[in-house]
C-alpha cells in the first residue's frame, strides 16, 4: 500500500466518530450496556459543558440514545449506544486497526 | 491515545469488579471471624453487630462509587447481578451458621466464599481477573487441607481456622484496595466550563 492510500484511509475516517473526546464515549459506551452522565465525566475528564455537546453532536447522528430520570431526588441522564451506533464505532475500530497494521508493514518505494 | 482508549475500555467493562472498598469491608467482616475464632470476640457480638456493620459498609460502598463516579449498566440484565450478589452473601451467611453452630469436620463457609468468588468474578466474554482465581483456589485448598490434616485439639493446627481466616481477610482487604486505586487513578479530575464554576 502506498503512502498516498494510507493518507486516503486516514482521511476516509469518520470525524463525528474520530473525534477523541467523541471516541473515548463511544468506546465506553461499546463496552456497557449504558453508563450515567457522571460517569463518562468522571471518565474523559471533559466539563459538563463539554459532554453535553459531545453527547447532543452523538444524539443527533443517532448514535446514542439519552434517556432521563429521577434516582431519589437527583436528576440521572443514562447514555446508551443506539445499534447503528454500536456498527459505527465497530467499524471504526475495524478501519483503525486496519490502518495501522498497513502503516506497520508499509516501506518506502525504491 | 490508543492506551487512553484501552483503559476506557477495560475500566467500564470492569467498573463493577473494581469497586474495591465492597471487598475491603467483606476482609474486615472475615477479620472479625477470625477475631471469634480466637476468642476474641464472643459470637454474639459477631453476628449481633459485626455482621450487620459489615453488611452494611457493603452496600454503602455501592452508593459512594455511584455517587462519586456515576453508574455503569452491564451487559445483560442489571436484575441477574444483583440476584447473583443477594444469593452470595446469603449461602455466605448460611454456611458460617452452620459451620458455628453443627460443627460440619470441614468449614463450609471457606468453600462458599471460593465458589462465591469465582461465580461473582466471572463473566461470559471478558478477560477473568486472575488474582480472584488465585484467591478462590487458595482458599479451598487450604480449607480441605485443614480438614485432611484434622488437627488435634490444642496443637498449634488447631488454631488453623483462625490462620485461615486471618489470610482470607487480608487478602481481601489488600486486593480490594488494589482494586480501589486503580479505579481512582483511572478517573480524571472533571475540567470547568470557560466561566470557571467548577462541576
Amino acid at each position: 500500500m502506498s503512502m498516498a492510500e494510507l493518507f486516503e484511509e486516514l482521511a476516509n475516517l469518520d470525524k463525528l466518530v474520530h473525534e477523541p473526546a467523541r471516541l473515548a464515549i463511544l468506546t465506553a459506551l461499546s463496552a456497557c450496556q449504558s453508563a450515567d452522565f457522571l460517569y463518562l465525566q468522571r471518565l474523559t475528564g471533559l466539563s459538563k459543558g463539554n459532554l453535553s455537546s459531545h453527547l447532543s453532536k452523538l444524539e443527533e447522528a443517532q448514535l446514542v440514545h439519552l434517556s432521563k430520570k429521577f434516582i431519589g431526588k437527583k436528576p440521572n441522564t443514562q447514555v446508551a449506544l443506539t445499534a447503528g451506533g454500536r456498527t459505527a464505532i465497530d467499524q471504526h475500530w475495524q478501519q483503525l486497526d486496519a490502518l495501522r497494521t498497513n502503516a506497520r508493514s508499509w516501506t518506502p518505494e525504491e | 491515545m490508543m492506551q487512553d482508549l484501552r483503559r476506557v475500555r477495560y475500566i467500564t467493562e470492569n467498573y463493577i469488579n473494581l469497586q474495591g472498598l465492597r471487598w475491603v469491608f467483606w476482609g474486615i467482616l472475615c477479620l472479625l471471624v477470625a477475631a471469634e475464632d480466637a476468642g476474641l470476640l464472643p459470637t454474639l457480638l459477631l453476628f449481633v453487630v459485626g455482621m450487620p456493620i459489615g453488611l452494611a459498609l457493603f452496600a454503602w460502598s455501592g452508593y459512594y462509587y455511584s455517587n462519586t463516579y456515576g453508574r455503569v449498566q452491564e451487559p445483560g440484565n442489571a436484575q441477574s447481578e444483583l440476584l447473583r450478589m443477594g444469593v452470595f452473601f446469603a449461602t455466605a451467611l448460611t454456611s458460617f451458621l452452620i459451620d458455628r453452630t453443627l460443627h460440619p469436620p470441614i468449614y463450609i463457609a471457606p468453600l462458599v466464599l471460593a465458589a462465591g468468588l469465582l461465580l461473582m468474578h466471572y463473566q461470559i466474554g471478558r478477560p477473568y481477573r486472575w488474582h480472584y482465581l488465585a484467591l478462590a483456589v487458595l482458599v479451598a485448598v487450604a480449607d480441605i487441607v485443614l480438614y485432611w490434616t484434622n488437627p488435634a485439639p490444642g496443637s498449634p493446627l488447631s488454631r488453623a481456622g483462625v490462620v485461615l481466616w486471618t489470610f482470607i481477610g487480608l487478602t481481601f482487604i489488600v486486593s480490594g484496595l488494589f482494586d480501589h486505586l486503580l479505579l481512582v487513578q483511572a478517573f480524571k479530575p472533571v475540567a470547568e466550563d470557560e466561566h470557571g464554576r467548577a462541576i
